[in-house]
């Protein structure tokens, strides 16, 4: 007993360092957020995305335009006729005339921005969107590139959509998309100078859910989408709202719950266009009446176990564009 | 925070240390004590109140213990109340973190190691600490307080009370034991954890049977790889600190029975239950139903201890199941010198023990059985859904590496290389290795687990 309160220093010493420790830690907490971020390797940067088109544009358009030309033949049919059969509908014969001129088949890099650029003439002029969601067959995946994270991979896998081009990755963000080598190899890049696609489904957002601002965000968004239209003018880009997570991982996880998420497909949905870009919420296809995705629906509350990947599919089939 | 984090290898190099071997050593211990401090509230800061109204706790009821030994029955109702008052605390503690987001880190640890001392003490092995100093540091002691090893108060009181002087040949030895211990961690273990996470992602009714059996000895070897490499840290740095920890693992994959390989595995714990609950319950020695009992009794607890989960008491009574057996009806197969019989105890090991860790790794009965209805490719009760049954091979392309290096890592060769071979070629692969996992851990940001990606 003598023995312990002669130690009456040590309790003094212990109690001044646990007040201290619980001051101290304040600001650890806070540092550890931060930390991760300045530690991380091979961050992406805008630049290096900028400078990796601006590359593309400068040196290989040559190159890229005359593969587009080799396929252009057969793939042209196909966007005149659905130029035709929508012009059709709207009573514009010039439309399809000037689509016949003979120098512009040369390269079809040129007809699909003139399409492009006509689309948007109609547009402006208040004549109205060329498409809306509606059913269609398997067949409508052909001509349709997938560009996202881990899900998508999921989806590449599971979802029976063996005719559809994937390019995603575990862990792809909207910053990094350009950087990052897919699932399968390749790049995103080089699927989009692979060949034409007629539409681009892009689902991305989960993964930097909880860093930056939602603006900033789309801002990086929208930026994508603008160097994937340069590449494929011709295509049609449908961005998918972001799958919403388990009620579970919205509760306990810091960043990735589902108010950001609705944050995000909200700011999202301003980026449709009505003519060449798409919002479609798939949201309604897998989650429950409240909002969440259902716990027995996913293991880590994110990801759909493989068995309910056709929800997501049967959902794009009855929300094809046409 | 663990070992294998940034921060916490970075302060504890490039500060700790240092700090540690230039103070005297008269100052040493008090430092140690603001190190497990720190180190607790670093985890979780909020535990410290309870920490110290437990160290008081225990402080007395050790000095009762020993007080009243001569009026035994006072002796023994501290120690009862003493144990059940640690117990109360460690469930409470266990079924508030489900609710809240402050876990207790290592409560179980803590716990058993507090009662181990009362009992230790009321069977007077030793005298209770009275020096109020020591047992903080006991109790705290940070390099055990996550995942053990478990140790008795008898076998670091000496160390405690007078640290060991620096020596540098220790150091040596210890920092071979930690880059050992960390890269089984951050360069297999954490590597596995990610083919384990993505078929449970997938859902077990969605896997091929193959994949299912990679998944299964994947996991096995990453249990261990996890487990070993975090005692060896934890080794390791009492180590480097002049403290000297039992070690946990004797490569158990290698063992020719159940017994034998929980005898070679989590090592301290084993004999914490042998020498509280299976020796006072009356052991081997008093006939086959005491041993019958406290058998049991060692593997009802030792399920509960693991956690408060169906699964886990599943998993106990297989364990049960067999040991039992083994001690039994089949006790001279395994006691038998031929090498068939031999080879075969081995396979049954290496065949028995990964579908154990299954229903250890699973917490829901029915996922555990859907998982079974996979390994074994029974379709009748649980229909198997979109099942690729290629699948195993991307997974193998991936993961292969792991799988060969932790297998490897599961034999003594890798311990007997870099901690016991001391010659300037291992001592590079030390630093080689140190490195690695230093960019391995980098890379994939602090925590390999929180800041998964999806």
């Amino acid at each position: 007993m003598k023995d312990f309160f002669s130690k009456a220093p040590l309790f003094i010493f212990t109690y001044v360092s646990i007040i201290i420790l619980l001051i101290a830690t304040q600001f650890v907490g806070e540092l550890q957020v931060y930390f991760p971020e300045f530690l991380k390797v091979g961050t992406y940067t805008k630049e290096a995305v900028a400078v990796l088109t601006n590359e593309y544009d400068n040196t290989q358009k040559a190159q890229t335009t005359s593969a587009i030309a080799q396929s252009a033949l057969l793939d042209l049919s196909d966007i005149t006729e659905s130029i035709k059969l929508t012009e059709e509908d709207l009573n514009e014969e010039i439309c399809y005339e000037e689509l016949l001129l003979p120098d512009i088949y040369k390269t079809n890099f040129r007809v699909e921005q003139l399409v492009a650029a006509k689309r948007g003439e109609l547009q402006a002029s208040g004549r109205g969107g060329f498409y809306s969601f509606g059913k269609v067959e398997k067949s409508y995946f052909d001509n349709v590139l997938f560009i996202g994270d881990s899900r998508t991979v999921g989806l590449s896998l599971y979802g029976d959509l063996d005719n559809a081009t994937f390019a995603a990755d575990v862990g792809m963000t909207i910053y990094d998309v350009f950087d990052r080598r897919c699932e399968g190899g390749g790049t995103v890049m080089d699927a989009l100078r692979a060949r034409r696609y007629g539409k681009i489904y892009i689902m991305l957002g989960i993964n930097e859910c909880g860093s930056g601002s939602p603006d900033k965000w789309v801002q990086a968004y929208s930026d994508v989408i603008t160097q994937i239209q340069a590449l494929q003018p011709g295509a049609i880009v449908v961005i998918q709202s972001i799958m919403k997570v388990g009620s579970g991982k919205s509760a306990s996880s810091g960043s990735i719950n589902n108010n950001n998420i609705n944050r995000r497909n909200t700011a999202l949905k301003e980026l449709a266009n009505g003519w060449n870009i798409y919002y479609l919420d798939i949201n309604p296809a897998v989650c429950d009446s409240d909002g969440n995705l259902p716990s027995n629906y996913s293991f880590d509350q994110v990801h759909l176990y493989a068995k309910y990947y056709y929800l997501w599919v049967d959902y794009l089939m009855s929300h094809g564009l046409k | 925070m663990g070992f294998s984090d940034i921060s916490f290898i970075l302060l504890f190099i490039l500060i700790f240390i240092p700090l540690y071997y230039l103070l005297p050593s008269k100052i040493r211990r008090y430092l140690l004590l603001l190190g497990s401090l720190g180190f607790y509230a670093l985890n979780d800061i909020y535990v410290l109140p309870i920490l110290v109204v437990n160290f008081f706790i225990a402080f007395f009821i050790g000095i009762g213990i020993e007080k009243f030994k001569d009026k035994k029955h006072i002796s023994k109702a501290l120690t009862i109340s003493g144990i059940a008052l640690q117990i109360a605390l460690m469930v409470s503690s266990i079924l508030l973190a489900r609710y809240m987001e402050h876990a207790f880190i290592g409560v179980g640890f803590f716990t058993i190691q507090i009662i181990g001392y009362y009992m230790e003490v009321q069977n007077a092995q030793f005298a209770p600490c009275k020096n109020p100093l020591d047992f903080l540091n006991y109790m705290l002691f940070f390099p055990k307080v996550l995942q053990g090893p478990i140790v008795s108060y008898k076998n670091l009181s000496e160390d405690l009370s007078s640290p060991k002087k620096f020596n540098a040949e220790r150091l040596e030895k210890g920092i071979r034991i930690f880059i050992l211990g960390m890269s089984m961690k951050v360069l297999l273990a954490d590597r596995l954890y990610f083919l384990w996470n993505d078929v449970q992602t997938i859902g077990f009714l969605s896997i091929s049977s193959s994949l299912a059996w990679l998944t299964m000895y994947s996991y096995s070897i990453q249990l261990y790889l996890d487990f070993q490499g975090y005692s060896l840290m934890a080794i390791g740095i009492a180590m480097i600190l002049g403290y000297d920890l039992p070690s946990n693992f004797k490569s158990p994959y290698l063992s020719g029975s159940i017994s034998e390989f929980y005898r070679r595995w989590h090592i301290t714990l084993g004999q914490w239950f042998r020498d509280h609950v299976y020796f006072p319950l009356g052991g081997s020695r008093n006939g086959k139903r005491k041993m019958f009992f406290s058998l049991f009794m060692v593997w009802l607890l030792t399920g509960l201890w693991h956690g408060l989960t169906v699964n886990f008491l599943i998993w106990a009574g297989v364990l049960f199941f067999f040991i039992l057996m083994e001690k039994t009806i089949c006790k001279k197969i395994f006691n038998s010198n031929k090498l068939a019989l031999k080879i075969l105890s081995h396979l049954y090991v290496l065949f028995i023990i990964p579908m154990t860790w299954m229903i250890f790794a699973i917490p829901d009965v029915d996922r555990i059985m859907m998982f079974f209805s996979r390994l074994f490719n029974i379709t009748t009760y649980y229909i198997p859904d979109h099942v690729q049954e290629n699948d195993v091979i991307k997974y193998i392309n991936n993961y292969l590496p792991y799988l060969i290096g932790g297998t490897i890592c599961c034999l003594p060769v890798m311990e007997n290389i870099l901690v016991k071979t001391r010659v300037i070629i291992t001592r590079i692969l030390c630093f080689i290795l140190f490195w690695l996992c230093i960019y391995t851990i980098m890379k994939n940001g602090n925590n390999p687990f929180m800041y998964i990606n999806f």
